[in-house]
């Protein structure tokens, strides 16, 4: 045999495959080692599919086991269930029908009524589920007049239908025979009105038709609601499947009643399809056999007269529309506190606000969406919410409360029936703070909302305690800031104090230095020349005339540093005096300052000349004239032009008067250095000076007494100079400025 | 015993002694002459016992020294015959971790469910960071030849790894408990990643 004959057989061998068995293994039939080694492998990927069928298997008849458990439990529950429920029932409806309760009683035990009737129904659904699961349910075929029980249930929902303003209509034949369940099809056509007139808007238009196809009844039943989503269209016969939407949260339901709805009429072996019809809206049309199938035995050949049976009531409570319940509050109730109830089923909306109302300010919420507006309105200290709501559901309000700053701080618990703990972590991760579990008593909702409010109220002292310590701290930052700025400021002025005693005690010294120089300067040569007049005085020999001579030229020099020696204690006395504030002037009337000028500046020929800076003095318009001290004036313009010959060497110097109505001016202008900026505003205090001590003598105390001078006639002294480019000093005296 | 066994035995007698000795080891062990073994196929353990005794005799070796030879002809044939499965290793540990799959691919032609299952179950693994633990029970009591491709996956990987028996039916403990641990690991990084992604 070739090789290809060999894969050939091998490709035969597989071909059992196509039966989804995979009991079987594959041999190469030629040997070779190529052929065993595929062999092989496709016989391991055969082992493989036959593990994984075979789990599968073992799997699904696990399940189906579970499932059976499931329905003989469910079966049980609803059983028990019905028990106490019915003894709710009884005694509620006893209570209601007797007159006696007040109007609070009433709306208490309605809601009891209503809701147990509710649960009533979820229970038989459950009932019908787990039998039909178990395959336990079965028509109990009768010959009955279709129409009168189509007519009949139909008729259950005419009250309802003037309330909700629907316009609602019936078409049937006047007789129509069929054999079949009546029963299950009053459930079925109980379910499919009930859906009707839940979707189906208030004033809306809702018809159910009966006619006869063939050998078939068609039984239609159509609204004007929202209709079915296309893709919905085949799941809302499946158990548990419901359209979401408002509507559907707002009745709530298992989800059960479309699949049953299935099941019986499948049970009659007929169908049911759900279209969308012209106009919107949802139109659902049952197709049921007129005849039982041959081998059904047949109840009764009678027509059997209809009575609603229980579970219709239950029907028509869900659709009643329920009492909303009343925003309550009293007087003091803001002081404990506002509440935002968030809960779309209005009788568990209506028990925890009567719950809360004693205590709190409670306000109502039927939806998240609501529920979110009404926080951002009212600011609630806490909102309890339901987490199952239409539109917007309780965790996505939670997130968006949380979302928002201007909410933080608002409590929220949230109701829940699911006791699953992951939505419970999840929930607490995303804000909510605490949960309460369906059902619950009143105490424990009571002493939760205490808890979170109590909470929140000491948070909320905290938190203005914290801010106002902190505009405390905030403020003291400040003021220590401020205090640190003065401090800084200060130490930065006494640094500056201490700069300035320091360089103030320099200048003393050096002054001291300067002074004894300069006292010493004149002493040297009058002790000199007291010596020589001394040894002249002595001299026999020598003849009287010459030594006339001689006597009167050393006493003459000795005069001259007298005078120097009398000037500088004359300064030194002056400056005392200022600084005792006993410095004074003496003025005269119609001092010609162009002539104190004149004579000062010829009072210094000797030194000018011999300095090489020729003075000129020019006269501007009539010399001025004014009350001044005369003296003292000579003496400020003596230690101007001993300044502008001492600095200006070798250059000229100008001496320029003038005057006006006002006043007279006088300039002493030399072209020596100059003074920088920064000197100009020092050189009038005391020790200061131009040039360094070195170069230049003095006791640098000149222009400060200059200035108390010009000070004292009222007038100024400034300076005009650049550096490099020699200085102007202007001094402007009033004609009569004196004081 | 899956014939791919008695096959590589034959051709490393084959390649040490030539193909009279084959015919030698088969005349010894009682093996048909025109005897040939299919790699799925399950021939009998004795026969498998017989000829490796016959192996043994004819090489003038131990068997832990025909394991060794036995090891280096398998490793070198799977080089060839399944390269695919040291393409997916990326070291000694990756592959010895799939070595139960492996083995139970040749035993996935054995038609008889309690052969197969007899075969399947000779070997259990567990994995911990630094070594796997093999537990192996087999009649045949072939630990050293475990021990033997073991030892040659080392050598091809370039992993530096020991082996420790802490059981051993030779021994008369009920089954045979193998530690591998690796000290040096080729392409470890890789097989962090890899663990890293699965965990």
């Amino acid at each position: 045999m070739t090789l290809r004959a060999g894969i050939d057989d091998i490709a035969s061998q597989l071909g059992i495959s196509v039966d989804g068995h995979f009991d079987f293994t594959v041999r190469a039939s030629v040997a070779d080692e190529t052929l065993d080694k595929l062999a092989m492998l496709i016989n391991f990927v055969i082992e493989a599919a036959r593990r994984a069928l075979s789990e599968l298997k073992d799997r699904n008849a696990r399940l189906a086991e579970l499932d059976h458990m499931k329905s003989v439990f469910l079966a049980n529950v609803s059983h028990e269930l019905r028990t106490p429920l019915a003894l709710i029932l009884g005694p509620t409806e006893k209570w209601l029908s007797s007159g006696d309760l007040t109007e609070e009683q009433h709306r208490d035990l309605d809601v009891v009524m209503r809701n147990a009737r509710s649960l009533l129904k979820t229970v038989n659904d459950l009932l019908d589920v787990s039998k039909l699961e178990a395959a336990k349910l079965s028509p109990e075929y009768a010959c009955v007049d279709l129409s009168k029980v189509v007519r009949l249930t139909c008729s259950l929902f005419e009250g309802i239908a003037r309330e909700q303003s629907v316009d609602y209509t019936v078409q049937a034949p006047d007789v129509l025979l069929a054999e079949v369940d009546p029963e299950m099809i009053q459930r079925m056509l109980l379910n499919l009105l009930s859906n009707a007139f839940k979707f189906g808007a208030v004033g809306g238009r809702i018809a159910c038709v009966l006619e006869t196809a063939g050998n078939n009844a068609l039984l239609q039943v159509q609204d004007k609601g929202p209709g079915i989503p296309i893709e919905m269209r085949e799941r809302i016969f499946e158990r548990f499947i419901q359209v979401e939407g408002e509507v559907t949260r707002r009745h709530g339901g298992t989800g059960l009643g479309l699949a049953i709805v299935k099941e019986f009429v499948e049970l009659h072996h007929g169908s049911i399809r759900e279209t969308t019809p012209v106009g919107g809206g949802a139109l659902f049309v049952v197709t049921l056999p007129l005849k039982a199938p041959a081998d059904a035995a047949l109840g009764s050949a009678q027509v059997q007269d209809f009575a609603p049976a229980g579970s219709s009531s239950s029907v028509l409570q869900e659709l009643k529309a329920p009492m909303l319940p009343v925003e309550a509050d009293r007087p003091d109730s803001l002081k404990r506190g506002t509440i935002l109830v968030v809960e779309d089923n209005p009788d568990m909306n209506q028990f925890i606000v009567d719950t809360l109302r004693g205590e709190y300010h409670v306000i109502s919420a039927f939806d998240g969406k609501e529920g979110l507006e009404k926080t951002l309105e009212h600011k609630p200290d806490l909102v309890l919410s339901d987490i199952m709501m239409p539109e917007v559901g309780g965790e996505e309000m939670v997130s968006e409360i949380r979302r928002r700053p201007e909410l933080s701080g608002i409590g929220i618990i949230l109701l829940t029936a699911k006791a699953d703990e992951e939505v419970r972590v999840r929930l607490l991760r995303a804000g909510a703070q605490d949960f309460v579990t369906k059902p619950f008593l009143r105490e424990e909702v009571k002493a939760r909302v205490r808890n979170i409010l109590t909470g929140k109220r000491t948070r909320d002292l905290l938190k203005r305690e914290l801010q106002s310590s902190q505009e405390d701290l905030e403020e003291l930052a400040q003021e220590v800031s401020l205090r640190r700025h003065e401090l800084e400021k200060s130490i930065e002025e006494a640094r500056a104090a201490r700069d300035e005693v320091q360089r103030l005690l320099q200048l003393r010294d050096e002054f001291i230095s300067i002074a004894g120089h300069e006292l010493k300067t004149p002493l040297t040569p009058l002790c000199l020349q007291r010596h020589m007049i001394q040894k002249i005085m002595q001299n026999r020999d020598l003849p009287e005339g010459i030594k006339e001579q001689k006597l009167e030229a050393y006493l003459e020099m000795s005069k001259r540093q007298i005078d120097t020696l009398t000037k500088l204690v004359e300064t030194l006395l002056d400056v005392s005096k200022i600084r005792l504030g006993r410095f004074c002037i003496q003025p005269e009337s119609n001092v010609d300052l162009f002539n104190v000028v004149h004579e000062v500046v010829e009072r210094f020929r000797p030194q000018w000349e011999m300095a090489h800076s020729p003075v000129k003095v020019e006269l501007l318009g009539e010399p001025p004239k004014g009350q001044w001290d005369r003296l003292r004036m000579e003496q400020v313009i003596s230690n101007l032009l001993t300044n502008a010959i001492k600095y200006g060497r070798g250059k000229p110097i100008e001496l320029t008067i003038s005057s006006d109505l006002s006043g007279a001016r006088i300039s002493i202008r030399d072209w020596g250095p100059g003074i920088s900026e920064a000197d100009q505003a020092r050189i009038f205090n005391r020790f200061e000076r131009a040039g360094s001590i070195g170069t230049f003598g003095g006791l640098g105390l000149g222009l400060y007494i200059s200035r108390q001078i010009v000070a004292a006639h009222a007038g100024t002294i400034a300076i005009e100079s650049e550096v490099g480019n020699g200085a102007n000093f202007i001094i402007d005296l009033p004609l009569n400025g004196v004081p | 015993m899956i014939g791919l066994i008695q096959k590589i035995l034959l051709d490393l007698v084959e390649e040490k002694a030539g193909p009279e000795a084959v015919t030698t080891v088969k005349r010894a062990a009682g093996v048909p002459l025109d005897r040939i073994f299919r790699l799925g196929e399950v021939y009998s353990d004795t026969e498998w016992q017989n000829l490796l005794s016959a192996t043994c005799g004819i090489l003038g070796a131990d068997e832990d020294r025909v394991m060794e030879l036995y090891a280096d002809v398998f490793g070198r044939d799977a080089l060839i015959r399944f390269s695919k499965w040291f393409e997916m290793s990326a070291n000694s540990r990756e592959f010895l971790e799939r070595q139960i799959t492996i083995h139970n691919v040749f035993a996935s032609g054995v038609v008889d469910p309690n052969s197969r299952k007899a075969v399947v179950d000779k070997f259990r693994i567990e994995t911990f960071e630094d070594k796997i633990v093999t537990h192996y029970r087999s009649p045949n009591k072939l630990c050293s030849l475990y021990k033997a491709l073991a030892h040659w996956m080392f050598t091809y990987y370039a992993d530096d790894a020991v082996i420790e028996e802490t059981k051993c039916m030779h021994r008369g403990d009920d089954e045979c408990e193998i530690h591998v641990i690796w000290k040096n690991l080729r392409n470890e990084a890789q097989r962090a990643v890899t663990t890293r992604v699965e965990s």
